[in-house]
């Protein structure tokens, strides 16, 4: 069997991880805490008599998320495959139960308590499709040029996700998801015409549930238009864009933004990127891009070190979730995109997207074990086949 | 494992064609896609912060802060002793802070403050809403019971009230057309108050203090202060106390003439000042008929100084000026009246149609001949008339500094006709403004100075400092002073011995002139039977202080005449202000006391009054009913006493409201004494100084003397009576 094969010969090989890796995602997190805590004070004062609230509860969940990734790191990957049926079907689960037994939040059911701690099954979702959608194409690469063998398939997979997802209701992470599919088709190397026959179909879909839900509509047109309503539903971009603005070259200083006071909404969780923005200004804002895009480069790095498809595919796929939420949080952010709901991986405030970050950083980190050292004595081409 | 199995099964099945490409270079190729969006991101960024942020910052500036707007006190007005006219007072205003109304309370808080502050429910419930608002002010200027009502609500923080001011007239109705008053935003609407608004307002000031989003002010937040500039603070000229007098003649002038209206202004002709200004039927400042515009436009008009009206025979002090400052006449000029005369082939009639025969210039004056006066006129010409009519300041506002002036009608030279012209010369075919009128008639008898009549003395920051105080030299010599002097001599005869024997005052030499003037309706022909009937006086007559007017508007009496409409209020007004300002009497003319002649025919009462040297005006022979001045009065020989007979009854209310008293002696009393005393009896204690001290040795009313209810009294007061 190959990839038993696979995972033997790397084995052998095993290293330290990925050292850059792991102390760029420790600074992002330190950094996360700190702006998180600037960020979220005066709320948390206000809301619940303790400027620290939000920052305390980030600690515990900064502890385990750290506790997942060491972990995680020393988890053979190649495990993953194997869980892959049962993580997917779990993933189904809960996401069946969040629709009964969910929180109710501003209409939308995507919070369920388990044992008294609330999460965000939809975090899980992405990681989960990324782990399926590597484990069923890690055979070999030409099935990905049939549209049966290698298309339906991840199709298969997704749409049972996407189907409960879409009844939360979270439409954008739907989006999000297919999104994510179809890079991971691209990385297993599918054709070109499948993939633009699907992007067709996809839109049209798209179209269609716009037009059917009226919402979707309102929210499209006002972020079209403006100054049509700028109190309404406008509202956290316009005043996202006030605490950038505000922000400048330099910042105001941290400490200093002058948005927290209540005037931005979610201002500790989707939107603390403004206030980043408006603290340490466009330096910091590039700094931090900097950084996500450092871990990018190193997630991309692992993936092409690695001899394995499979975790070729799953260091691939991971990393490429990173990216996909830091592009979308910021594009929300900077009006780029309409408004999602998306966190900023390892800074926003939310327990689910720390811990799942750290602990896919933690998968990322345990193939870069198994990776050749030196890239130039590899035969990549070779282990695809 | 499900894949796996069917990989063997379709393991042919697999098209074999070119290799898509590599992983790696796929794998470069999306950190290369990543790589560019993260590029238009940072882009983006660049764009939104660096570029367009500062713009974004200032925009944002008005929601970060809360600006609390701290009114300037309005100025106060007094008149020229420093009394009250108008002040501000503590009222409060009912303020809104949406944004920290809880959503719920939203209604409960509109329906409760709709019912209790009497506004429409939509209305306040659309305010409570409107959270793009830091603070909306509801209600402005409510009492304190209301205030109280509205705290007792406890509508939580969202609703609360602070402290407003509301305008306050201690003097009421006083000076009302001169004043005016303001909205509930204390903006000047009439008179005074509008016409000086930006002067009384003042600059408001703020507080703008660093905020959250709920309104909340920050611990640490900068908090700026902006002083508001209160407003200057303004003496008027008018005092209170002449202004009362003038009042006062002007109502009873009213009811006792049934009249729909009387107006009058006392200027000092020495400066322009204007002592005193009324147009009656007149308003309380406090309480304005906000409801009826029409009412309150016809109320706050100050008619002294926009309504042009003919002048008639008082403008013949003009005529008379000109006329011999131009030396067209002299003393020792002499007219012949026939009745009338022809002007251009048109005759023109004097309005004693029998003509008053060979007259010398005083005697035509007194005569108040028509004839004379288009003789005069047609001999200057029109050219040295006209000048003589504009340095006077007929024809242009006087720029007295009151609201809405009016600037007269007259015709241009170029199409004045020989007979205008001789109309002109007995105050027809003429409109002047009463203001502009006494300002030409006191440059007349002053020496021959015209100055600009003015109503506001000075204006005052809150130290104190004079931003503003009035010019008092005159603008220009009219006439040389010796002509002045002849026109006040030929004036006081008018009083003495002609048509204007009802001004004098016992004690004091007066001039002065009647008018009676016909009234024109809108198409400009002449409305029978309504008249404006004036009398212009001035006392001292050998040195001028006082000029006082009145216009008695439309009178329903038998005679009417400015003799004996207009002129005893003038008397009275020009009286109580000789004794006001303690201006010793210089003449001793003999005094009698008015006899009771009502239940007399006409005739024996005409007899009755001869006998202590009085005349008497009556309209027919039938019993007489009653008479002004009452029985009992002490009048100057000579005095026309007015008859009513049965046919023209006077107003029941105004025979009611006079009473008299007797004026006891009150030599040795001391000032709070008197005053008691005086008060008891309905009168009025007037002294020469503000802070009387010692005993009363002299008083302006001999004791004895039976003087109506609310007669003035002047009393001199010494410290030691022996010496």
């Amino acid at each position: 069997m190959e990839s038993v094969q696979t995972a033997n010969r790397t084995a052998a090989n095993r290293h330290h991880f990925d050292f850059p890796l792991f102390a760029v995602i420790l600074i992002i997190c330190v950094f996360g805490l700190v702006m998180l805590f600037s960020a979220s004070y005066y709320y948390a004062q206000v809301k619940y008599g303790s400027g620290t609230y939000f920052l305390k509860r980030q600690l515990v969940f900064f502890g385990a998320g750290l506790a997942m990734m060491l972990g995680l790191s020393f988890f053979k990957f190649s495990l993953w495959k194997k869980l892959a049926p049962y993580g997917y079907a779990a993933v189904l689960i809960i996401l069946a139960a969040t629709l009964i037994w969910g929180v109710e939040l501003n209409g939308a059911k995507r919070w369920i308590n388990i044992a008294g701690f609330q999460f965000q099954p939809s975090e899980f979702s992405k990681f989960a499709l990324v782990i399926v959608l590597s484990a069923l194409m890690c055979s070999k690469r030409v099935y990905m040029q049939s549209f049966i063998l290698g298309i339906v398939p991840c199709l298969v997979a997704l749409l049972p996700m996407a189907v409960l997802i879409i009844f939360q209701p979270n439409f954008s992470l739907v989006i999000i998801l297919c999104l994510i599919t179809y890079i991971m088709m691209y990385l297993g190397g599918s054709r070109l015409s499948h993939r633009f026959f699907l992007v067709v179909v996809g839109v049209l879909a798209g179209l269609l549930v716009i037009i059917l839900e009226g919402y979707r509509l309102a929210r499209l047109t006002s972020y079209l238009n403006p100054t049509a309503d700028p109190t309404g539903s406008n509202y956290q971009t316009l005043q996202s864009c006030i605490a950038l603005g505000n922000g400048g070259f330099f910042g105001q200083g941290l400490n200093y933004s002058k948005q927290k006071l209540l005037f931005l909404p979610e201002r500790e969780n989707d939107y603390i990127f403004a206030i980043i923005g408006e603290e340490l200004g466009f330096v910091g804002c590039f700094l931090l891009l900097a950084a996500y895009f450092f871990a990018i480069y190193r997630g991309i790095l692992i993936a092409m070190r690695c001899h394995d498809r499979f975790g070729r595919l799953l260091a691939g796929g991971i990393t490429s979730v990173l990216a996909v939420q830091v592009l979308i949080n910021v594009g929300v952010v900077t009006r780029a995109i309409p408004s999602t709901g998306q966190t900023l991986p390892f800074v926003s405030y939310g327990g689910t997207s720390l811990m799942v970050f750290m602990a896919a950083m933690g998968i990322l980190l345990n193939i870069s074990r198994y990776t050749e050292v030196d890239p130039e004595d590899a035969e990549p081409e070779r282990a695809d086949e | 494992m499900a894949v796996k199995r069917r990989k063997h099964k379709l393991k042919l099945a697999v098209p074999t064609t070119k290799p898509a490409r590599p992983f790696k270079a796929r794998l470069l190729h999306t950190l290369a896609a990543f790589g560019i969006l993260f590029l238009v991101l940072t882009v983006l960024l660049f764009v939104i912060q660096v570029i367009m942020g500062p713009d974004i910052a200032r925009s944002a500036l008005s929601q970060w802060t809360r600006t609390t707007v701290i009114s300037a006190s309005r100025g106060e007005i007094t008149d020229s002793t420093g009394k009250l006219l108008a002040t501000n007072g503590l009222a409060y205003k009912v303020v809104l802070w949406p944004k920290r109304m809880a959503a719920s309370d939203r209604e409960r808080a509109a329906t409760e403050l709709s019912e209790l502050l009497g506004l429409n429910y939509e209305t306040v419930l659309k305010r409570c809403k409107s959270t793009q608002y830091q603070e909306i002010v509801l209600k402005r200027q409510i009492d304190s019971a209301t205030r109280d009502a509205v705290e007792a609500l406890k509508l939580g923080s969202g609703v609360g009230t602070a402290v407003d001011s509301k305008r306050y007239y201690p003097m009421g109705s006083l000076l009302s057309q001169v004043i005016g008053f303001t909205n509930v935003d204390n903006d000047g609407q009439a008179g005074i108050e509008l016409y000086y608004n930006d002067y009384l307002s003042g600059t408001d000031g703020k507080r703008i203090t660093e905020t959250d989003n709920s309104g909340n002010p920050l611990a640490y937040g900068v908090d700026e202060y902006i002083a508001p500039v209160d407003g200057l603070n303004m003496t008027l000229t008018c005092n209170s106390v002449i202004q009362r007098f003038l009042e006062s003649s002007l109502q009873e002038a009213v009811a006792a003439n049934n009249a729909k209206g009387a107006e009058g202004i006392v200027m000092d002709c020495t400066t322009g000042a204007i002592l005193a200004i009324s147009s009656m039927p007149d308003y309380d400042l406090n309480a304005p008929p906000r409801d009826d515009m029409e009412l309150l436009n016809r109320l706050s008009r100050n008619r002294i100084v926009t309504d042009a009206y003919e002048p008639g025979s008082t403008f013949k002090i003009i005529t008379l000026a000109a006329a011999l400052d131009s030396r067209t006449v002299t003393n020792a000029s002499a007219f012949s009246c026939t009745g009338g005369l022809s002007v251009n082939g048109e005759t023109v009639h004097c309005w004693k149609h029998s003509g008053h025969g060979p007259q010398s210039l005083t005697e035509a004056v007194e005569n108040s001949c028509n004839c004379a006066f288009m003789r005069m006129a047609l001999s200057m010409g029109k050219d040295k008339f006209y000048d003589y009519i504009y340095s006077f300041g007929f024809g242009a506002s006087t720029e007295s500094g009151m609201l809405g002036e009016a600037a007269g009608i007259v015709t241009h030279q170029k199409y004045v006709t020989d007979n205008d012209l001789a109309r002109i010369g007995f105050g027809q075919s003429i409109a002047v403004t009463p203001i502009q009128l006494v300002t030409a008639v006191s440059a007349a008898i002053n020496g021959g100075y015209l100055y600009k009549p003015y109503i506001v003395q000075r204006m005052t920051d809150k130290d104190g400092n004079i931003v503003f105080q009035a010019n008092t030299s005159p603008l220009r010599q009219v006439i040389s002073g010796e002509t002045s002097a002849m026109v006040r001599k030929i004036l006081q005869s008018v009083v003495d011995n002609g048509t204007g024997r009802n001004a004098r005052i016992e004690g004091y030499a007066v001039g002065g002139k009647t008018g009676t003037a016909q009234k024109y309706d809108e198409y400009g022909r002449v409305d029978q039977g309504k008249y404006i009937c004036s009398f212009i006086g001035f006392a001292p007559a050998e040195n001028p202080k006082y000029v006082c007017l009145i216009l008695v508007d439309e009178p329903q009496v038998a005679s009417i005449f400015g003799s004996t409409v207009a002129a005893p209020y003038v008397k009275e007004v020009l009286e109580n202000i000789l004794h006001y300002s303690g201006i010793a009497p210089t003449l001793h003319q003999p005094t009698v006391e008015v006899p009771d002649v009502t239940g007399l025919s006409a005739e024996e009462a005409k007899a009755k009054l001869a006998e202590v040297g009085l005349y008497a005006v009556c309209q027919s022979s039938d019993q007489v009913i009653a008479q002004i001045p009452a029985a009992g009065e002490t009048v100057v020989k000579g005095y026309q006493v007015l008859l009513y007979t049965g046919l023209d009854e006077p107003e029941e209310q105004y025979t009611e409201t006079k009473k008299y008293v007797t004026v006891p002696n009150l030599r040795g009393y001391t000032p709070l004494k008197a005053y008691d005393l005086l008060k008891s009896l309905g009168l009025i204690m007037t002294t020469d100084t503000t802070d009387p001290a010692g005993y009363v040795y002299a008083q302006s009313i001999p004791a004895g003397t039976k003087v109506e209810v609310g007669t003035a009294v002047g009393l001199w007061f010494r410290m030691n009576l022996d010496d």
